[in-house]
């Protein structure tokens, strides 16, 4: 399978941090979910891809090619808390963009303005966080590239908005070659839409897997204490003990069901795993 | 490179209400003869090149312009141009109401914007590295050191030239515009290129 991005033995290293990626692909016509806690390295990973930052051990590759500028007319990004001065408007964002990438398509960009219903003359600080996310979001797409990227698109949309945006996603991705990688808060967002989840702690990838793998695999098991104490623990991936009872992540329901018939088991969403993960004994 | 020039002028074309209450209280202050019409109006063309890096550290300009293709290249070249364009036509303007409002001769009005643009462009040439170093925030810091020790540097040179040292520069007066055009080509070129390598290294 293609890739679209490609690190290879990355690290990065901070006073207080460090960013350590020995691989990460992500595959071309995919959606990835990048999932994590506030600080674990999602934004500093997308600040890599992007050259925001530099002085990084090890290599990133963007369309099989290690000249990002050539590869950042087919991007399409979205940063958390960046973009142009609130004192334009999307006209002016307009006319500068269309000066910017030569794939720049002034229709599309209006007809989305007019779809979300964003006022073309306003200065963006009259915007609300919701609109200005979606003016962020119609500004990726708008000159037809064939990679977003995203960090945290979603927050700061109403549950219509995010469905809106979700389906513009969509939209997006019925194009073959294209392909999102996803880095939000929103776990329940990447449920419906992404179809790998890569899971990033303290600066390492933990794992990337197919969603619907995790979803349809991955289970919780709340048992008593004294029933935990009989189940072995290299059955499990990780547990929390709380009061009277423990919850643990296993990773084959099937498997652990049949070994371990007295439990009951029930399906996880992302947002739990990450909790437990996070949180969890491993 | 064209598109972060736009973006420039859209952030002061932003500001036009404060750009035309500026420009009446200063045209008074002008027609009062408080004020140098030459000095004032590059004076503030340079002041709103500085509002636009406020507005671009205020939104995380920065980060998303370097998001975009040769977004670190086109993000130096745009300022230093925009700035040169600013400065040039506030001279022009600058020079014409000169001109007419208090009849000065028309060699003398080019010989003072020569002057002048080498002035605001040695300022541009010592600020914009540093504020391409450490940003905009960091550097207001060294804007006000920096205007202390052009006053004061400027102030010794007159004082050795006319007192200690009596030099007779008039040999130069023939050439003193082509010497000055050229060393504010050569400053401002050096500038760029030591911004373009501090810029190309940046981490944002």
């Amino acid at each position: 399978m293609e890739n679209v991005i490609c690190i290879e033995n990355l690290e990065k290293k901070y006073d207080n941090f460090t960013l350590k990626i020995n691989h990460l692909e992500v595959p071309k016509g995919m959606i990835m979910g990048f999932i994590g806690e506030n600080g674990a390295g999602k934004t500093t990973t997308i600040k890599a891809i992007l050259d925001i930052i530099k002085n990084y051990k090890g290599e990133i590759k963007l369309f099989d090619s290690v000249n990002k500028e050539k590869a950042k007319e087919d991007i399409g990004v979205v940063l958390d808390e960046a973009f142009f001065p609130e004192i334009l408007s999307p006209k002016d964002i307009n006319m500068v963009m269309k000066s910017s990438y030569k794939n720049w398509d002034q229709e599309m960009f209006y007809k989305y303005l007019k779809q979300f219903n964003l006022p073309e003359k306003s200065q963006i600080k009259t915007f609300s966080k919701g609109m200005r996310k979606k003016l962020e979001i119609i500004t990726a797409l708008a000159h037809h590239p064939k990679l977003l990227i995203l960090d945290e698109a979603t927050s700061g949309l109403d549950p219509v908005g995010r469905r809106e945006v979700l389906d513009l996603f969509q939209e997006f991705m019925q194009k073959e070659e294209n392909t999102i990688f996803l880095s939000t808060h929103i776990t329940t967002d990447l449920e419906h839409i992404a179809d790998y989840i890569t899971f990033i702690d303290k600066g390492e990838i933990i794992f990337t897997k197919m969603t619907s793998e995790l979803l349809e695999d991955y289970g919780i098991v709340k048992s008593s204490r004294e029933e935990f104490k009989s189940i072995d623990k290299k059955d499990i991936v990780c547990y929390i003990e709380e009061k009277y009872d423990v919850e643990m992540l296993v990773s084959n329901k099937k498997s652990f069901k049949k070994k371990y018939d007295f439990v009951s088991i029930d399906k996880v969403s992302l947002e739990e795993l990450m909790v437990l993960m996070i949180k969890g004994v491993k | 490179m064209l598109g972060f020039i736009k973006k420039d002028l859209f952030v002061v074309k932003g500001n036009l209400k404060t750009l035309l209450m500026v420009i009446i209280l200063y045209g008074i202050m002008i027609y009062m003869g408080e004020m140098d019409i030459l000095f004032v109006i590059p004076f503030f063309s340079m002041l709103f090149m500085l509002t636009t890096f406020n507005y671009d550290n205020y939104n995380k300009w920065d980060l998303y312009a370097v998001s975009l293709p040769n977004g670190r290249k086109n993000t130096v070249r745009s300022k230093y141009l925009t700035s040169i364009i600013g400065i040039v036509l506030s001279l022009v303007v600058g020079a014409i109401l000169e001109m007419i409002i208090k009849n000065t001769p028309f060699k003398e009005a080019i010989d003072m914007s020569l002057a002048i643009i080498f002035g605001i462009s040695l300022v541009i040439s010592i600020l914009y590295p540093v504020i391409f170093k450490l940003g905009i925030e960091k550097a207001r810091i060294f804007i006000f050191v920096l205007a202390f020790a052009l006053a004061l540097i400027g102030g010794l040179i007159i004082k050795f030239i006319n007192l200690d040292f009596n030099l007779d520069l008039s040999f130069l007066k023939d050439y003193v515009n082509y010497i000055l055009l050229l060393l504010t080509f050569i400053i401002l070129l050096i500038s760029y290129k030591i911004s373009s390598i501090i810029y190309s290294k940046r981490e944002m």
